[in-house]
């Protein structure tokens, strides 16, 4: 596989994995994806440190 | 907010380090993926289900082989755990109180996997540098066999040139062969037809020759014969001409008797005319005695018949005698007949002892010409004996060539047959070389692309 062939790969697989990042974030965020678990798990607390993972707008929800 | 964006940055970091500065792109890919892992975790609200995403980076990057890339992840991924357990361990660990020891679960697992992957990768690349040495060689050796292959396509291809310009000419001179061959062909059926027709016509001479043979026997024999009766006749004739002469002998001994007998006739007849007067004297006597006695009377009586006696004595006599000399003229005629008869016969005897001179000369001439003949009959023998040796020979020498003809026709024949199959060989020859251009030429090509592909 030449190089170029394979830096292309790279950057779709690479996309992937970004934008399963992407959505990972907007399910935690926007949808009430594993929220029981994580009650259950944490308490009804709010975001932890919404700075480095996500703006304040999530965090009021939470709130 | 911050984990969020870094992997989109990093991203389109990395589109632009592929375009503007590749060898930047694995260090942006593995910071992208590193990264992405650790938003997925944080924005994952740090349940340890998402830090299987760490695997899946790990393995994303071993599959670049690079284990630079691997160590700084890992490093990165370790820091960000340590630190993010001590700093920030709800957005590690999803809760503030994650046990330490299953942090180091997650350590302990972490760097299995990057050691697997590591040893895997450093394997693999020691692998892939013995393959690649492999294949440089097998490139140099490739590159070498097509520079060698493209020389033999070039030298292939003069010897095809050559081949084929040798086959062509090969070719237009056993076409030439050829077109000689066939008049050969031709010429030799043609001799072995004309010593055919020779050898028949020997074979009619050799019959026309042993019929003149016969017919030289048959005239030999009837010259023989005629030699003897040439020889019989001449004898004969010799005899003949002995007879004759006798005949002519006795024929003038006859002349000379019939002259004595004439002169003796003339002698006799004188006498004869002697008698007749004598008888005539005496007839007068006896008539003068009568007389006498008659004047006598009586006594002359007696004399009177004796001199009548004597009177008729002396008229018998000259009866006799005119009788006598009439005989002897017939006889003289008689002898005069004989004598023209004799020297008529001895004309005739001498004419046919001209004639059986003639004869026996005639008989000595053909003897002469029959023992010529029987010369020239010999020397016509010996002459067919020659001929006929020679044509024995000839037709001895005329089958000898008539052999060596015909042996020279079936080489020639062989000949043309071999010329034959040498065109149709050149022929094969040169579609072969046309076909060997042509391969060397796809060869060319070949060895063109594939020296192409080595460089």
């Amino acid at each position: 596989m030449s190089t170029m062939k394979r830096n292309q790969l790279m950057l779709v697989t690479t996309f992937v994995i970004v934008l399963t990042s992407v959505i990972v974030h907007l399910l935690h965020r926007f949808t009430d994806f594993a929220y029981t678990y994580t009650v259950l798990r944490n308490g009804a607390v709010s975001y932890a440190y919404p700075i480095a993972t996500w703006s304040c707008l999530q965090s009021q929800s939470y709130y | 907010m911050v984990l969020f964006a870094v992997p989109i940055v990093l991203l389109i970091a990395m589109v632009v380090s592929q375009r503007v500065k590749p060898h930047l792109f694995p260090y942006l890919m593995m910071l992208t993926l590193t990264f992405a892992s650790i938003s997925t975790v944080a924005g994952g609200q740090g349940l340890v289900e998402y830090h299987f995403s760490i695997f899946v980076v790990l393995a994303i990057l071993s599959f670049m082989r690079r284990i630079d890339l691997i160590i700084y992840s890992t490093v990165i991924f370790a820091v960000q755990h340590l630190a993010g357990y001590f700093l920030v361990p709800e957005i590690i660990c999803g809760t503030a109180d994650y046990p330490f020891s299953l942090l180091l679960v997650h350590a302990v697992y972490l760097v299995l996997l990057s050691a697997v992957l590591i040893t895997q990768i450093h394997f693999r690349n020691l692998e892939s540098s013995r393959i690649k040495s492999q294949e440089d060689e097998t490139k140099r050796l490739l590159k070498q066999a097509v520079t060698d292959a493209s020389q033999l396509v070039m030298t292939l291809k003069t010897h095809a040139i050559e081949l084929e310009t040798a086959a062509n000419q090969s070719l237009a001179s056993g076409e030439q062969i050829a077109v000689t061959v066939d008049p050969i062909v031709g010429h030799a059926t043609e001799q072995e037809t004309s010593m055919n027709q020779g050898a028949d016509e020997i074979q009619s001479i050799r019959s026309l020759t042993a019929l003149i043979q016969e017919r030289m026997g048959q005239t030999a024999a009837a010259s023989s014969r005629i030699a003897a009766d040439a020889l019989a006749g001449n004898g004969d004739m010799r005899r003949m001409e002995t007879k004759v002469d006798e005949i002519i002998q006795e024929s003038e001994r006859l002349e000379r008797v019939v002259a004595t007998m004439s002169n003796r006739s003339t002698e006799i007849q004188a006498i004869l005319q002697h008698v007749e007067t004598i008888s005539d004297q005496t007839n007068m006597l006896a008539l003068n005695a009568s007389i006498e006695a008659a004047r006598a009377g009586e006594a002359g009586r007696g004399f009177a018949v004796v001199a009548s006696e004597v009177g008729k004595l002396a008229v018998q006599s000259r009866d006799y005698a005119a009788e006598m000399t009439r005989v002897l003229g017939g006889l003289m005629d008689d002898t005069t007949v004989v004598r023209d008869s004799a020297q008529l016969f001895k004309r005739a005897t001498v004419n046919c002892q001209t004639v059986s001179a003639d004869v026996t000369a005639v008989f000595h001439r053909l003897t002469e010409d029959v023992s010529e003949i029987d010369g020239q009959i010999s020397s016509i023998q010996e002459t067919r004996q020659r001929v006929t040796s020679q044509m024995e020979m000839l037709e001895t020498r005329l089958a000898t060539t008539k052999r060596a003809a015909s042996e020279l026709q079936q080489q020639i024949q062989h000949v043309a047959a071999a010329t034959e199959e040498q065109v149709a060989i050149q022929k094969e020859l040169s579609q072969m070389s046309d076909r060997l251009a042509s391969t060397a030429s796809t060869l060319e090509d070949v060895t063109g692309q594939l020296e192409a592909r080595a460089n």
